[in-house]
């Protein structure tokens, strides 16, 4: 059933899904005031990828991404037990913990894998321009880009993921304490979305990059927070606005010839100050409610 | 390594001997100092990620610097980094006092744009993806190692002004950290020059300044990662040692040296070892020591007080059950069966038989086989305990308006950690204090005899 499309389109529909699949965790990071924890995960992964790499010695992402992905909730579960045994506020904690994390990654790559050369590029650290070339094959014939798939499947897994736990994550992410007298497992939801924020962070750094993930993890659900009132209304409307971003961003990097997760990144930048100018306007112009 | 050779090459790092590690060893304590100082004000601002957000942001100002000039002049890199970062700043303050966005989206967004710029313009310049992110990585990893002379002037410049400006302004930070409503109010933010007014807020204008040039200076010697981590982690590290802002400053600068000294110490040892990866590596290890060993304010100091008062609460209970038991009998301190406390108080015997030697041990029981009997100090502070009781629930039934059947619970609990000066502030507040809202009396204070 080859599917012959341009590498144009492909990047169009991947910038798109690392949008969708963004917005999905984003809008709950935001809720919770974890926005940072975007970009400690896109750190955390090197410490990752090497431990993997020192104990399969292999370089293959089978083995790669599943050590990112334990990093990163290793950086979530770390950074929250340091939050709750007071003084140090969330934000402290992401901190202390990432870079640390981080500093172990460099100090170990340079101690073990002095000789044998791990490029961070190549092995975790995608490049959305490059993604539609790395193509898979199923029952012998070309489907496209791996990037594409595994995408495709971090955005179903998420749906899937807020669709059965709507009611739970809703209520913890407004009211943790409400949420604990109706009878929802506040910490149980958390490790979960947790979880669904370490796998989104990972499975896109691998295909896209770093940059991009840590903006579109914050960037459109930010703007959505500032036009909706409803938690289903800023899903929807950050993962269009992501798709919108993705689609903005290709267009001005064809133009400028300039990299493109950087333009995504951009161009979503754009559209928030966009939105605080016309919030602004209108409410000066007392258009708007509030 | 052999310990001939490790203890010949330790000798030679601290006594000096070797100029140019000498000169990677000062500019790492002076690092660690002043990151870890001006790191106390982000720290206490709750801006804690502020160090990474603008290091981050860093990247447009030195691109757009290059784009402009085409040059790679350390000082246009140097005030092409600090304007940007000033501009990524002002960006976070307004986005949180404009707009519902809240901290830490408002770091997220400007990290990513700002860093996205960056990068934006360098695949410009290069016209390679690749070679842009060869460019991005020497911002990522630093070269503390590589450090010139003219590197270790200007941060000992930047850190004799960092270093003067926390002497001379100590107070208005204080007040701008702990009461920065107050601080507005009273204009403190207000300043001026030779009678010229330099606008309302420039006080906290010149502090941002200081923060930022303490970042850009560390970024260029030691990379992103790690100017994140010093002016975050020897901050958090030192609030478990103290209360007080002033010696928060001192532990906090303290720390960062220990760390720039042992990191580069570390690299001088195995030069295969990063000196910045190091630093972080040992301000995270002191962080852990004093989050978990920290008088008073480490984790295992704040279970054990935990547990002591627990054990507390214990024996006060006992005495108390002691004294009520006596009170409705004729004789002051009749001696009392221990099976009686256990049924009252719901305690196991092995426990009571604990509190009980303690309690005797600390002179407040006299034990008698399986009965006991208060002492003289054992009555008074019983007498105490029963006082703050019934007049905590006094003050709840007369000034809450509590029914007289809810206070009895949170009266269990306040009557430990009632103090006299509380004590009288309730007595100033409460009209009758004959009995408690169950009728019995409120005991008058024993004073004990020797």
């Amino acid at each position: 059933m080859g599917l012959e499309l341009s590498d144009n389109t492909w990047l169009f529909l991947i910038a798109s899904l690392v949008g969708i699949s963004c917005s999905q965790v984003g809008c709950f990071l935001v809720l919770r005031r974890l926005s940072m924890l975007g970009d400690a995960i896109s750190h955390t992964v090197l410490l990752g990828i090497v431990l993997a790499f020192l104990i399969t010695s292999s370089l293959s992402p089978v083995f790669m991404i599943p050590g990112a992905i334990i990093a990163g909730l290793a950086t979530a579960f770390l950074s929250g037990a340091i939050s709750r045994a007071g003084l140090i506020s969330g934000d402290a904690g992401i901190g202390i913990v990432f870079t640390c994390f981080f500093a172990l990654g460099i100090i170990l790559l340079s101690y073990f894998a002095g000789d044998t050369h791990i490029d961070l590029d190549c092995v975790l650290y995608g490049e959305l321009l490059f993604s539609p070339m790395d193509t898979i094959e199923w029952r012998g014939e070309d489907i496209g880009p791996r990037a594409f798939w595994s995408l495709l499947l971090v955005v179903i897994l998420n749906s899937l993921f807020i669709f059965i736990g709507f009611r739970s994550l809703k209520f913890s992410a407004f009211d943790p304490i409400v949420a604990r007298t109706q009878g929802v497992k506040v910490k149980l939801w958390h490790y979960l979305l947790m979880a669904a924020v370490s796998i989104t962070t990972v499975v896109n750094i691998e295909s896209v990059g770093a940059i991009l993930v840590v903006a579109m993890l914050a960037v459109p659900a930010n703007i959505a927070l500032l036009l909706s009132k409803r938690l289903l209304d800023m899903l929807v409307l950050s993962s269009l606005l992501g798709v919108a971003s993705a689609i903005g961003g290709i267009t001005l990097s064809e133009r400028a010839d300039s990299s493109p997760s950087a333009s995504v990144a951009i161009f979503a930048g754009l559209i928030l100050l966009l939105v605080i100018f016309l919030k602004k306007f209108f409410s000066r112009a007392g258009l708007a409610a509030d | 390594m052999e310990a001939s050779v490790f203890l010949q090459e330790s000798i030679e790092f601290w006594t000096f001997r070797d100029p140019a590690a000498s000169w990677v060893l000062l500019a790492s304590v002076l690092l660690g100092g002043i990151a870890g100082a001006v790191g106390c004000i982000t720290f206490l601002q709750k801006r804690s990620l502020i160090g990474d957000a603008l290091a981050h942001s860093a990247l447009p100002g030195v691109t757009t610097g290059f784009i402009l000039f085409s040059s790679r002049d350390p000082l246009f890199v140097y005030i092409g980094a600090i304007l940007s970062c000033l501009l990524a700043a002002f960006c976070i303050v307004s986005m949180k006092a404009k707009t519902k966005i809240k901290d830490d989206s408002a770091l997220a967004i400007v990290l990513s744009v700002f860093f996205a710029i960056g990068v934006f313009q360098l695949t410009i310049i290069q016209k390679n993806p690749l070679a842009a992110q060869a460019g991005i990585e020497n911002l990522l990893f630093g070269k503390a190692a590589a450090m010139t002379k003219d590197d270790i002037k200007v941060l000992a410049g930047v850190s004799f002004l960092v270093f003067s400006f926390l002497v001379i302004f100590y107070q208005k930070i204080k007040i701008l950290i702990f009461d920065s409503a107050y601080f507005q109010a009273r204009g403190l933010g207000r300043m001026s020059i030779f009678g010229i007014s330099l606008g309302e807020n420039f006080f906290q204008k010149l502090l941002w300044l200081l923060i930022v040039v303490t970042i850009i200076t560390g970024l260029q010697l030691a990379g992103v990662v790690l100017v994140a981590a010093m002016v975050l982690t020897p901050a958090a590290a030192s609030r478990f040692w103290s209360n007080s802002l002033l010696r928060m400053f001192y532990v906090s600068a303290l720390f960062g040296s220990i760390s720039g000294a042992l990191g580069a110490y570390i690299s001088y040892l195995s030069p295969a070892m990063p000196t910045g990866p190091w630093m972080v590596v040992v301000a995270s290890f002191i962080f852990f020591i004093s989050a978990v060993f920290a008088p008073r304010h480490g984790y295992l100091s704040r279970i054990l007080g935990r547990i002591r008062l627990k054990t507390q609460t214990r024996e006060e209970n006992i005495l108390r059950t002691l004294f009520k038991i006596g009170e409705e009998e004729p004789e002051e301190c009749p001696s009392i069966a221990w099976s009686q406390v256990a049924r009252i108080r719901d305690l196991q015997m092995s426990r009571l038989k604990k509190s009980m030697s303690e309690l005797a041990k600390q002179g407040f029981l006299f034990l008698d086989g399986e009965e006991c009997r208060l002492s003289p100090t054992g009555l008074a502070r019983a007498v105490q305990l029963t006082r703050f009781h019934r007049l905590w629930e006094l003050y709840l039934t007369q000034e809450i308006k509590a029914p007289a059947d809810h206070v009895h619970e949170d009266a269990e609990e306040v009557e430990h950690v009632i103090t006299s000066e509380i004590e009288s502030s309730i007595l100033e507040s409460l009209k009758d204090i004959e009995s408690d809202p169950h009728g019995r009396p409120i005991p008058e204070k024993l004073e004990i005899e020797d």
